[in-house]
């Protein structure tokens, strides 16, 4: 009898001790729209690999007795019908209440349904100016007309004056080369030629004779994705030496351009691989560790916004309301607008849906991305 | 109008044609002796591709990833016309459910390519790219590769098809079905030889256009709608209109910008390619079908 009341006691003391394991804590689902496969799809793995790490670091301890559990939706590399088809299940069988988006058109294309039904939505790598301003969406990612200025004015100041540009048929290249193009005549150049093209298309030699004919001073390409690498590679195949600039650079580009991109110029928000920020190290750590590589800047996005949607939970929860309710969610942020931030600092969101993060030149040199000119 | 303009993008519409042009007859050869809507032959260009840039991936040269991806294709034709399209055939299956099962096929095996191979681009890189010039005209030697290529291998298919026995064969069933299976000719054993050739020149094709733009998992969605384009462009049932097709289509997509927007490049060739169906819906040089 003894002997089983210290087996009870016994059991009973490790029920206590394993207590919290055995508790299941509730699910806060998320969506994230992204483009997994076509020619962007560079983007959405490596968005998505950000995200995964954040989420297996924050599941460890858990926010608010909260686990997160993400749902991954591809829109197409672009696709509005695929990423609205996405927000539907996401809302419908998920019963997501943010959602993590990307590139402009399907970011657009689901933020009416969003407003209706109060789903908040990030977005850390659309950079169409027509992002802003709209209820419930908040960008994480600096937009167009933010940062193509940046890489214009540079080029200006270097004596260039005529300009080419060519862009795919999409809202953000669409909406860049718009702001691109008042610019730089703005400044005083000349815009000489205009091409939009298909997404997605790889055959740019006739784009590129038609550029050869203009012989602009430089090359403004506002494409996403790999396109930009094929609109490079044709270019220089036709012994065009004019500098090309544009606002993309995905990692897997020079596959496309092998030596080609030499010198191509993009201005973007800076991620700092090197900084020594411990919150940041540990990320490049992890990211390191995981990938083999170290991450980009829309890898630390999409890990940013993981955290940044982990304050809010914590926010709401401590409130006693919901987080699993977007309109709860989205007025967490304005408790307090400043996020930590893994570039290092805080990260401010503003009332217009935009934030400020640095912006920096590069170049591409040996095939990598190298610093030119730090902006702001 | 700039005349260098007008020369480069003369030789640029007769590089992308020849291709074109390759493309339209491989699927001609196979549409006009099968009569099968081969919706899952741009599959043939995406499983010769990636063979090809494993193969070079694995340390084979030029020659070995060539051979891979040219057997590959071939084998994939004849396995699907065997396997798929022939069974459907003897039960009077309709042209409809032939056509969604070559487009089964066609999604499957991409999305088979997606999960295998992951959604990376996959470069070839087994031929040394230099930029050539011709008078106000610039080119590349995989450019010329390709051209060459294209013409070579049609060449050499114009004279299988019109000196060999098994070629004269392919002429007679695509002529008349009927009447070779009367006169003795095993239709099976022709349709097994189109679908051969075709995917032939469909992995040839394949193979010279990853020499320059890597493999992805859904490009063979693109050369898939260029051949069946070209072929209804330049009249089903003439493999000489296909090629004509190709060269028109490759010309048209290049010159149309000496004139209107890049944008207007896809609008401009569909355009024509929907006036030349409604004015003489044979396409250019095929046959009224009674």
């Amino acid at each position: 009898m003894k002997r089983l009341s210290v087996l009870l006691a016994g059991l009973m003391t490790l029920a206590l001790l394993a207590g919290p394991a055995w508790a299941k804590d509730k699910e806060f689902p998320f969506g994230a729209i992204l483009a997994m496969t076509g020619s962007g799809s560079w983007y959405g793995l490596t968005m998505e690999k950000g995200c995964k790490i954040a989420i297996d670091e924050i599941n460890k301890k858990g926010v608010a007795g909260w686990k997160f559990k993400m749902y991954v939706e591809d829109h197409k590399s672009g696709l509005t019908t695929p990423a609205q088809n996405a927000f539907r299940k996401m809302t419908s069988i998920y019963k997501t209440p943010a959602i993590l988006s990307s590139f402009s058109a399907p970011t657009l294309s689901i933020m009416p349904a969003a407003r209706q039904q109060k789903v908040l939505v990030f977005n850390g790598g659309a950079s169409s100016p027509k992002l802003i301003n709209i209820p419930f969406l908040h960008n994480t990612r600096m937009l167009g007309n933010e940062i193509v200025p940046a890489t214009l004015q540079y080029l200006w100041d270097k004596g260039y004056r005529t300009m080419a540009t060519i862009y795919a048929n999409q809202t953000a290249p669409i909406s860049i080369n718009e702001t691109a193009v008042k610019y730089w005549q703005k400044l005083g150049g000349k815009v000489v030629s205009q091409q939009m093209h298909e997404t997605g298309a790889t055959d740019f030699a006739s784009e590129a004779s038609v550029i050869q004919a203009k012989k602009p001073d430089i090359i403004g390409c506002w494409s996403t994705g790999l396109d930009v690498g094929y609109v490079i590679k044709a270019v220089r195949k036709l012994g065009i030496k004019a500098p090309i600039c544009g606002t993309e650079h995905s990692g897997d580009m020079e596959k496309v351009t092998g030596p080609a991109s030499e010198g191509y110029l993009f201005a973007s928000e800076f991620f700092d691989i090197n900084s020594s920020d411990p919150w940041t190290k540990s990320f490049v750590a992890e990211f390191k560790k995981r990938h083999n590589v170290a991450p980009d800047f829309y890898a630390a996005n999409y890990y940013e916004l993981v955290y940044i949607l982990k304050d809010l939970v914590e926010r709401v929860a401590k409130k006693g309301g919901n987080p699993l309710s977007g309109a709860a969610l989205e007025a967490a942020i304005w408790d307090n607008p400043r996020f930590k931030s893994i570039y290092g600092g805080y990260i401010e969101f503003r009332k217009n849906g935009t934030c400020s993060k640095p912006v920096v030149l590069f170049t591409i040199k040996n095939g990598k991305p190298v610093i030119l000119k730090k902006q702001s | 109008m700039q005349l260098d303009l007008v020369a480069q993008l003369l030789a640029r519409g007769l590089i992308t044609g020849s291709v074109y042009a390759m493309l339209g007859v491989s699927w001609g050869i196979i549409y006009n002796t099968t009569r099968t809507f081969h919706f899952a032959h741009g599959l043939v260009y995406g499983m010769a591709a990636y063979l090809a840039v494993s193969m070079a991936a694995l340390g084979a040269g030029l020659f070995l990833s060539l051979l891979a991806a040219l057997a590959g294709s071939v084998l994939m034709g004849v396995l699907m016309e065997q396997w798929a399209y022939r069974p459907m055939r003897r039960k009077n299956a309709s042209q409809l459910s032939i056509f969604l099962t070559a487009m089964g096929i066609m999604v499957a095996g991409q999305s088979l390519i997606h999960l295998f191979y992951g959604p990376d681009s996959r470069p070839l890189k087994l031929m040394h790219e230099k930029v050539l010039t011709l008078g106000s005209m610039t080119f590349t030697s995989i450019d010329l590769v390709a051209v060459f290529t294209s013409w070579a291998a049609m060449i050499l298919l114009a004279l299988f098809l019109t000196r060999s026995k098994a070629g004269t064969m392919i002429r007679a069933v695509a002529s008349n079905p009927e009447k070779a299976t009367f006169i003795g000719i095993n239709t099976h054993r022709i349709f097994l030889l189109a679908f051969a050739l075709g995917s032939f020149l469909m992995g040839l094709a394949a193979f010279v256009s990853t020499l320059e733009m890597p493999a992805t998992p859904y490009v063979g969605i693109q050369a898939l709608l260029m051949s069946f384009i070209t072929v209804f462009l330049g009249g089903v049932g003439s493999l000489v209109g296909a090629v004509l097709g190709g060269l028109a289509l490759g010309l048209l997509e290049s010159m149309v910008l000496l004139v209107l927007p890049a944008q207007f490049k896809l609008v401009v060739t569909f355009a024509v390619l929907f006036l030349v169906i409604i004015v003489r819906p044979q396409g250019i040089l095929g046959e009224k079908t009674s």
